[in-house]
């Protein structure tokens, strides 16, 4: 093999596009290069872990810096032993489809928050003044895409009547200030407005729950969950959060932010079937 | 010398930088579509038989020298990756983006308990890993309970779990956390529903961006106040399916 490279080397240092190949005195005129045929194979270059693929950036949302030459890029990870390609903006597992180029999914970010203000002592009620805008940018790097092109200029609507599977994801910042004792649930509501003249109808509220120590403790609080609705095409969007204490005592709450972080809030839909 | 970069082209330094540290060990490309594609021509073989290391001649143990060979198969036409020990498709894109495990069984005297994974694959009854969230990951200790994204995106992570318990207990919800590496994300709960008199059962959907190398972990709970001593029985799964 180490032959075969330094030939390979000698040969092409000075940067060639003639038909080449290896293990073979046939010319092959449809190739660049040509690896001779049987039960020997080729192996391209590997990589013990992700973290020392090429462009890798711990600081990057996806991992990877952008970088156009290296599209069509092909590494080996000994990780989980598959073939990774490079799409110019991360490398991906050579099997599945880039995320980025997903034709029937959407992934957007947060373009402006909310405030939530709360009421406590003993019973605490956090009510929201409207709902959180999904309208940031697309950004490959961060996987938000629109290739379901639900994005208005002031709203989230679905464009192809179809049954959906709709991901809701909401990051909280602030909150309680006090030592109180109990339970404090973040809900998320989602709700359709099936025609631009009709009210806002609720499909589904889950709650995302924690003691109040330890949102004091970790910071902010994060919340999702995924569910599968038919939704016509029209049909806008939106999430709204409520949090509320149960049984708590003493201290009180703070009025709640919403994290901007595509990590932690966005919105998602993958059309599973049209109609 | 070994690691020099390789230009199948006419295009001087095509990865040059402002450093000279180019990310590239070969490059075999077109400089011009309308002059001719030529391609990069792998090794191939007539059928899946004639491919090495396979029947009788396969390895006991791995071949470490071999992980990523590639050769094509003529009669199929797929490019095939050897891991060393078998071979398997190496581009063809799988048929769905959803993996799906068995949890063990597990008890719980304090309300909450880390769920264990089992990494058992039987497409028959539906338990596959196109994900590969457990691919070379032990069975045992922490990693027993964790599943390991290959992929920067989002998630929809289904927990299924079948509960069972003391006569009068579940009187307040149950449901699961999600962990990303070790720190809590996300708690769902949900009134479980006694649907045959003796088994709580309890169905629920994250979701979550995770990015490539973190790993996922889950939980079940009961809401503070209930009951702290349960059992998650047989039937348990958690379904991984990559959205986007």
């Amino acid at each position: 093999m180490k032959r075969i490279i330094l030939i390979l080397v000698c040969l092409f240092q000075c940067g060639l596009d003639a038909q080449v190949v290896i293990g073979d005195n046939i010319t092959s005129n449809q190739n660049i290069l040509k690896i001779k045929d049987g039960t020997r194979g080729a192996i391209l270059p590997y990589s013990n872990t992700h973290t020392t693929f090429p462009k890798y950036d711990a600081g990057s949302p996806d991992l990877f810096s952008d970088y156009p030459n290296l599209v069509g890029g092909a590494i080996y990870n000994k990780t989980d032993d598959q073939y990774y390609k490079y799409d110019g903006y991360a490398w991906n597992p050579a099997r599945q489809i880039q995320g980025i180029f997903q034709p029937k999914g959407s992934r957007l970010g947060i373009s402006s928050g909310i405030t939530i203000p709360c009421l406590a002592f003993g019973l605490g009620i956090c009510l929201s003044l409207g709902a959180p805008v999904y309208l940031a940018p697309d950004n490959k790097s961060q996987v938000l895409v629109d290739n379901l092109l639900l994005k208005n200029p002031s709203s989230v609507t679905i464009k192809q009547n179809g049954v959906y599977d709709v991901a809701a994801a909401l990051g909280f910042t602030g909150g309680s200030v006090g030592a109180q004792i109990g339970i404090t649930e973040f809900k998320l509501t989602l709700q359709v407005k099936y025609t631009p003249a009709s009210d806002w109808e609720t499909i589904v509220t889950k709650s995302n729950y924690s003691i109040i120590f330890i949102i004091d403790t970790q910071g902010s609080k994060t919340s999702s969950f995924s569910q599968t609705v038919s939704l016509p095409a029209g049909a806008e969007l939106r999430v709204v959060p409520t949090i509320t204490t149960i049984g708590g005592s003493g201290g009180s709450l703070a009025a709640y932010g919403t994290d901007s972080s595509s990590i932690n809030s966005y919105i998602g839909a993958r059309l599973i079937k049209a109609y | 010398m070994y690691s020099a970069q390789v230009n199948f082209t006419n295009i001087p330094n095509p990865d040059s930088n402002a450093n000279g540290n180019d990310q590239v060990m070969m490059y075999i490309t077109n400089t011009s579509e309308a002059a001719g594609v030529k391609g990069f021509g792998l090794p191939a073989v007539e059928t899946a038989i004639d491919l090495p290391y396979t029947g009788v001649d396969a390895p006991a143990t791995r071949i470490e020298a071999l992980r990523g060979m590639l050769i094509f198969v003529k009669s199929t036409g797929q490019v095939m990756v050897f891991d060393g020990l078998v071979w398997s498709k190496a581009f063809e894109i799988e048929s769905d983006n959803i993996s799906r495990f068995t949890i063990n069984p597990v008890n719980t005297a304090s309300g909450t308990v880390f769920l264990p994974i089992n990494p058992l694959i039987d497409k028959p009854n539906f338990l596959a890993d196109p994900l590969k969230l457990k691919t070379n990951v032990p069975a045992t200790g922490a990693d027993l309970n964790r599943l390991y994204i290959r992929q920067s995106g989002l998630y929809r992570i289904n927990v299924s779990l079948n509960f069972t318990g003391a006569a009068g207990t579940f009187s307040s919800r149950l449901g699961a956390s999600l962990y990303v590496n070790d720190a809590k994300r996300f708690q769902l709960l949900e009134n479980a529903v006694n649907f045959d008199g003796t088994v709580r059962k309890i169905s629920m959907d994250f979701s979550v961006y995770a990015v490539q190398g973190q790993y996922i972990t889950l939980e079940a709970i009961s809401e503070v106040g209930g009951t702290t001593a349960y059992n998650v029985i047989n039937n348990s799964y958690v379904t991984v399916e990559k959205v986007l």
